[in-house]
């Protein structure tokens, strides 16, 4: 029994690890080519011809620096709001009773499916007439919220004991403070989940930053790096510094908090 | 006793009072940016509207609807897309599912495979088709190696043939990992005892991966199959990526998609009344798709 499986096994982790190379090679070629200097692009050298200059160049002779910024502010504003507006929606529509609960839940379900396609072009004259467009407003102010994740913070507080917050009552504690205090301090998964989601989702977003945004100095990276690519394509190793740019915060977040995205993911993906 | 009635009434008031509150930043947010231009998209639909000429603006009516269906584009975006969905969706799909299973046997390592496979996931749409551009120019080891199976050896997302596959290619590579997360959730729904009875009885892995994890997980897949065709019939940033300085859609079209297509009417001909219709042409197919999944799951339970 032990025999006829070990082969299998070997061949197994074999498979496993050849389709490891093909997800790693693309971030591989870019990391590398992203240290060469143009003449060695495509060849393979030792470490000493290294250099680090794309990356400089991307920041001295490019606005990346600019569009770093951007895009942070645009994604701390945004996750910020998500986190707060989400989990405080959600707890109502879990714990609260309240006249109309059952109709705003199923908006909620219901906006889920309807897809940006429908909602981008009013939207986009709605912000060309309150003079919102090239501004951080427009980028931010009408994604503060977004029904998934009030969805999958409602399942999160539904699992919650109830006797929880009847201690809280019972201490004279308000159902507010009880969720500020009690709730949102033994939250930190759902939180988590929010966070990485919408971090990525936000970050990573280009539809809309290349709609709403025409002025280069307001980009934010992934817009930035786009005109960088149809403008420089023979340039690859400034082009693949602009990727790891690009994918370094990302991948950086993922790696750390990798349980919370599978989480999220889980959660969301299989319910909705 | 009185007084705890009063007392009651007054808790479940505020109660009420505090949910609303706790519930009006996102009401106000969804009213002004999901309500009003969700039904403002289906109003100007209706509309020959402009963004650009805006002084003759007129109502025509179904005429954008009848205009989409007359026009030579869509059906090109249409078939793109469709071609985009029916390889891309059953590819991620059984690769997820097959490396999903294998991931969930007792295995070494099995952390380090499973971020691995999620990475791609994770990144910008827009970086991840701008290395594959580079992976898949003309004379490239990966074209080489394509072009021993008959392939061209040309830069496939120039190329009128080979872009919409590169494409596709690109979305299949960045889709796995999100589908290899629903799988593995799935798969842990799985009882254990079902697996050591059927060790028992002497049935094979495959026999095992057949006749219980496929039944089990059923509701999974329709669910991973239905979501998996929304999201692509919806592929847009790859398109954007590929086109560079060219029109949307290129090389010729080829990789003109139904939300490119929508894009350029409504960005870039600035014919927004077009471009809601083609917007609610799009909302109708994937309803359509949605509630299919509805009807299967339903009957699952």
């Amino acid at each position: 029994m032990q025999k006829r499986l070990r082969i299998p096994r070997v061949l197994l982790y074999l498979l496993l690890s050849v389709i490891s190379i093909v997800f790693l090679i693309p971030f591989f070629y870019a990391l590398y080519t992203s240290f060469l200097p143009l003449q060695y692009v495509d060849r393979i050298v030792s470490f000493d011809k290294f250099t680090i200059n794309n990356y400089v160049t991307l920041f001295t002779k490019f606005k990346v620096g600019r569009w770093y910024w951007n895009t942070f502010i645009m994604t701390l504003i945004t996750v910020t709001g998500n986190v707060i507006l989400d989990t405080m929606a959600g707890y109502a529509l879990a714990k609260f009773r309240f006249r109309g609960r059952n109709i705003i839940f199923i908006i909620v379900l219901a906006s889920m499916m309807v897809p940006f396609q429908l909602i981008i072009t009013p939207m986009y004259i709605m912000i060309a007439k309150i003079n919102w467009h090239n501004t951080m407003m427009g980028l931010t102010i009408p994604f503060l919220y977004s029904p998934i994740y009030i969805f999958m913070a409602r399942q999160f507080f539904i699992t919650i004991p109830k006797e929880l917050e009847e201690a809280a009552t019972i201490d004279g504690l308000s159902k507010a403070k009880t969720f500020f205090k009690i709730i949102l301090p033994i939250s930190g998964s759902i939180i988590a989940s929010i966070v990485i989601l919408n971090f990525t989702t936000t970050w990573n977003a280009y539809l809309v930053p290349s709609t709403f945004v025409t002025d280069r100095d307001k980009y934010v990276l992934v817009v930035g790096l786009r005109t960088v690519n149809d403008a420089h394509f023979a340039r690859p190793n400034l082009i693949m510094a602009g990727v790891i740019l690009t994918t370094l915060p990302v991948l950086l977040l993922f790696l750390r908090f990798q349980k919370y995205f599978v989480q999220g993911i889980a959660t969301s993906g299989l319910k909705a | 006793m009185g007084q705890i009635v009063k007392t009651l009434t007054r808790n479940r008031r505020s109660e009420e009072i505090t949910a609303y509150l706790f519930l009006l930043p996102v009401a106000v947010l969804w009213f002004i940016w999901f309500l009003i231009p969700t039904a403002y998209s289906m109003f100007i639909s209706l509309y020959k509207y402009s963004f650009v000429a805006v002084s003759q603006n007129h109502f025509v009516g179904l005429g954008n609807y009848i205009r989409v269906l007359k026009d030579p584009d869509f059906y090109k975006a249409l078939k793109n897309t469709l071609f985009l969905t029916f390889v891309a969706v059953p590819a991620q799909s059984l690769i997820a599912f097959l490396l999903a299973i294998a991931l969930n046997l007792r295995i070494k390592f099995r952390d380090v495979f499973r971020t691995i496979y999620y990475v791609p996931y994770v990144v910008s749409t827009i970086a991840v088709t701008t290395v594959f551009m580079y992976l898949f120019v003309k004379g490239s080891p990966l074209t080489r190696l394509f072009s021993l199976f008959g392939l061209d050896n040309v830069t496939w997302y120039v190329d009128f043939k080979l872009a919409l596959p590169f494409i596709t290619i690109v979305y299949v590579w960045q889709q796995i990992g999100f589908y290899i997360v629903i799988f593995l959730s799935g798969l842990q729904t799985v009882p254990r005892e079902l697996y050591e009875s059927s060790e028992v009885d002497g049935a094979s892995p495959f026999q095992r991966t057949i006749y219980i994890t496929v039944p089990m997980l059923k509701p999974v897949i329709f669910m991973v199959l239905v979501y998996g065709m929304i999201h692509a019939l919806q592929v847009f940033d790859q398109v954007a990526a590929v086109a560079q300085n060219q029109p949307l859609g290129s090389p010729a079209g080829a990789t003109s998609t139904l939300v490119s297509f929508f894009y350029v009417q409504s960005f870039k001909n600035w014919e927004m009344g077009y471009g809601s219709a083609i917007a609610v042409i799009i909302f109708a197919i994937i309803f359509i798709f949605t509630m299919i999944q509805k009807k299967f799951i339903g009957n699952e339970e």
